[in-house]
Order: C-alpha cells, then sequence, then structure tokens
C-alpha cells in the first residue's frame, strides 16, 4: 500500500520516462491495486474511435490512385519545369547582351543623345590659360553637328 | 496474399495490387487520423495522403521491418503536419475571433460512447498518447512496437501509453462510468 503510494508520488514528480519507464515495469505493471488504476483494454476500446465507426469511408482508391499517377508523371513536369527556367535564364542574358552592345553602339555613333529630341547644353565658364575667355557656339546650317569654341577675352 | 507478396508485386508495377494494400489498411488509418486529428474531414485527407507517400516510398522499405509499423509510423507523421497546419491556422483564425472559445468539458459519458462523444474525450489526451492506446488496445502493440512507430525508446512509450490509460480511468471515475 505504502510502496504504491511511494511509486505514484514518483512517477508525477520524476523527471525522466527511464525512470518513470523503471518504475512502471518494476511496480505497476506487477502491482494489481497500481493496474486498477489505469484503464483495462475494453475501457480503452470504448473510448477510441473504432475502424467499424469509420466503416462509411468514401471511395479512397480513386484518389489514392490518381495521385500515385500524378507522383509518376511528377518527374516528367518537374524536368519540364525546369527547361522551361533555363530557357527563360538564357534569354534573359541574352536579352542584356544584346541591349548593352545596342547601347554601346548607338553611343559610339553620338545619336543616342539626338534620341531625345533637340540636343541642349549649358556653358557656365569658360577659361583659356587660367583667363576668362568667349565661348562661341557654331552650327553649320543643315547640319546636326554643334562647334564650341573659345576665344581669349582682351 | 501477405502484405510483402502485394507489395513486391506493387514494386514490380503492378498498381492494382496496391488497391489491396489501401482496402486492408483504410479503416484502421482512418480510425488512427481520427483519434488523432479529432475531425473526420482532416483524417480522410492525411490517410489519402499517407497512402500515396506509402506507394511513392515503396522502394526505401526494408522488408525485415515490419508494414504495419512503417505505414503507422507515416500516417502517425502526416497527422502531426496536419496537426500543425491547423494549429497556425487557428493562430490567425483566433486573431479575428471575437467571442471565447468553448471551454473543454467531458461530454454526458455513457457506456455506449458515441463518435462525438470520443473526439470530446481524446481532445484530453496528447497525439502520442492517443496513437499509443489506438496501437495497444486495437493492434495489441507492445511498448517496443509501439516505439518503433512514434520513433522513441520503448521506455517512453511505455511512459505514454501508461499516462493515457491512467488519464482514461480518470475521466472515465469522474464520470463513474463502469464499462
Amino acid at each position: 500500500m505504502l510502496r504504491c503510494k511511494t511509486v505514484i508520488v514518483l512517477l508525477s514528480i520524476l523527471p525522466f520516462k527511464f525512470w518513470q519507464s523503471f518504475l512502471i515495469r518494476s511496480h505497476v505493471q506487477k502491482c494489481e491495486r497500481c493496474m486498477s488504476r489505469v484503464a483495462n483494454r475494453d475501457e480503452v476500446k470504448a473510448l477510441i474511435v473504432q475502424p467499424d465507426d469509420v466503416a462509411d469511408f468514401r471511395k479512397l482508391w480513386p484518389a489514392v490512385k490518381s495521385g500515385i499517377v500524378e507522383k509518376k508523371t511528377g518527374r516528367k513536369t518537374r524536368a519540364s519545369f525546369h527547361r522551361r527556367w533555363a530557357f527563360a535564364a538564357v534569354f534573359f542574358v541574352v536579352a542584356c547582351l544584346a541591349g548593352v552592345l545596342v547601347i554601346n553602339f548607338l553611343s559610339k555613333n553620338g545619336t543616342l543623345l539626338d534620341q531625345e529630341g533637340e540636343a541642349r547644353f549649358r556653358i557656365n565658364s569658360i577659361r583659356v590659360g587660367d583667363e576668362p575667355a568667349t565661348p562661341f557656339v557654331y552650327q553649320p546650317k543643315d547640319s546636326d553637328m554643334i562647334l564650341v569654341w573659345a576665344e581669349k577675352s582682351l | 496474399m501477405t502484405d510483402e507478396e502485394l507489395l513486391r508485386s506493387c514494386l514490380r508495377g503492378d498498381v492494382d495490387e496496391y488497391h489491396k494494400i489501401v482496402e486492408r489498411y483504410r479503416t484502421k488509418a482512418l480510425a488512427i487520423a481520427m483519434n488523432i486529428l479529432g475531425n473526420r474531414e482532416d483524417a480522410e485527407d492525411a490517410s489519402q495522403d499517407t497512402f500515396i507517400q506509402v506507394y511513392k516510398n515503396l522502394e526505401r522499405f526494408d522488408f525485415q521491418r515490419s508494414f504495419p509499423n512503417w505505414f503507422y509510423s507515416i500516417l502517425y507523421k502526416r497527422c502531426l503536419d496536419r496537426l500543425r497546419k491547423r494549429r497556425r491556422f487557428s493562430h490567425f483564425y483566433q486573431k479575428f475571433k471575437t467571442e471565447p472559445s468553448q471551454s473543454l468539458s467531458v461530454p454526458h459519458a455513457s457506456p455506449k460512447f458515441s463518435l462525438l462523444d470520443k473526439q470530446e474525450l481524446l481532445k484530453f489526451l496528447k497525439s502520442k498518447e492517443r496513437i499509443s492506446l489506438f496501437l495497444w488496445a486495437n493492434e495489441g502493440y507492445t511498448s517496443h512496437e509501439i516505439a518503433d512507430v512514434l520513433k522513441c525508446s520503448p521506455s517512453t512509450a511505455r511512459v505514454h501509453l501508461f499516462k493515457a490509460r491512467k488519464k482514461i480511468k480518470t475521466l472515465l471515475e469522474s464520470k463513474n462510468v463502469a464499462l
């Protein structure tokens, strides 16, 4: 009697499962009094959901079969998915390279600035040999060329 | 045909043999899932996912091992995944819910419990305790076999089982139910 109580107290205070298990094996499972304090198989069976309770299970096989077939083709789908990503990545890189080449080409030929409309610039100050100079801007007729030169102020 | 023979046929590519495995385990799987999840819809989904996953991983199955144990351990993991998802969702849902949640109460117990009563009573047990109880009471599993399913030591499984049985007894006594 005393031993049963001690075991119950120990079971509730011992922190490790190993020790608790040792007490269950060494005492509880052999003690009729302790075993009467836990539910037996019939009591447990009456309280848990039994296979008979769920007998009218929905048609499972069609869903499982379709899932299995999906898994089988899954690899193929994944491969085509990767291929699509590879194509998209290559296309992006090629498009970037083409863009860079076009920009470089246009910059070298000087037409890029003209694309934005009228070329405009401003000269705030101009100096020749550390002396203030006068700027001259000249655009020949019927030409897009603009000439800028500076003349020492006298 | 034994499980092993059916599984070997499945491995040879005979998908229809797997139908027999599904038929053999479907109600047990659903009952276990219902015990863990306490909800029929989730239990059906978890069982379905388990059967698909088992077939997918059949090549990895060690024929030295017990198939039911392997199957139940996968089912248990799927159920835990569902519980985790549900918990995440309920946390989110609780933020928007204004009325207080109902407290758990032991349903009016009678010697013959309805499915709803059982689901209410099982709320007092942890998921490990629920599956341990099912395997012990229905399948006659020992703590070593339960440990194989739960992936824990036999000592731990023994403690889970003991605590679950004690809780059940306490619940029954609190309602003075004699079976």
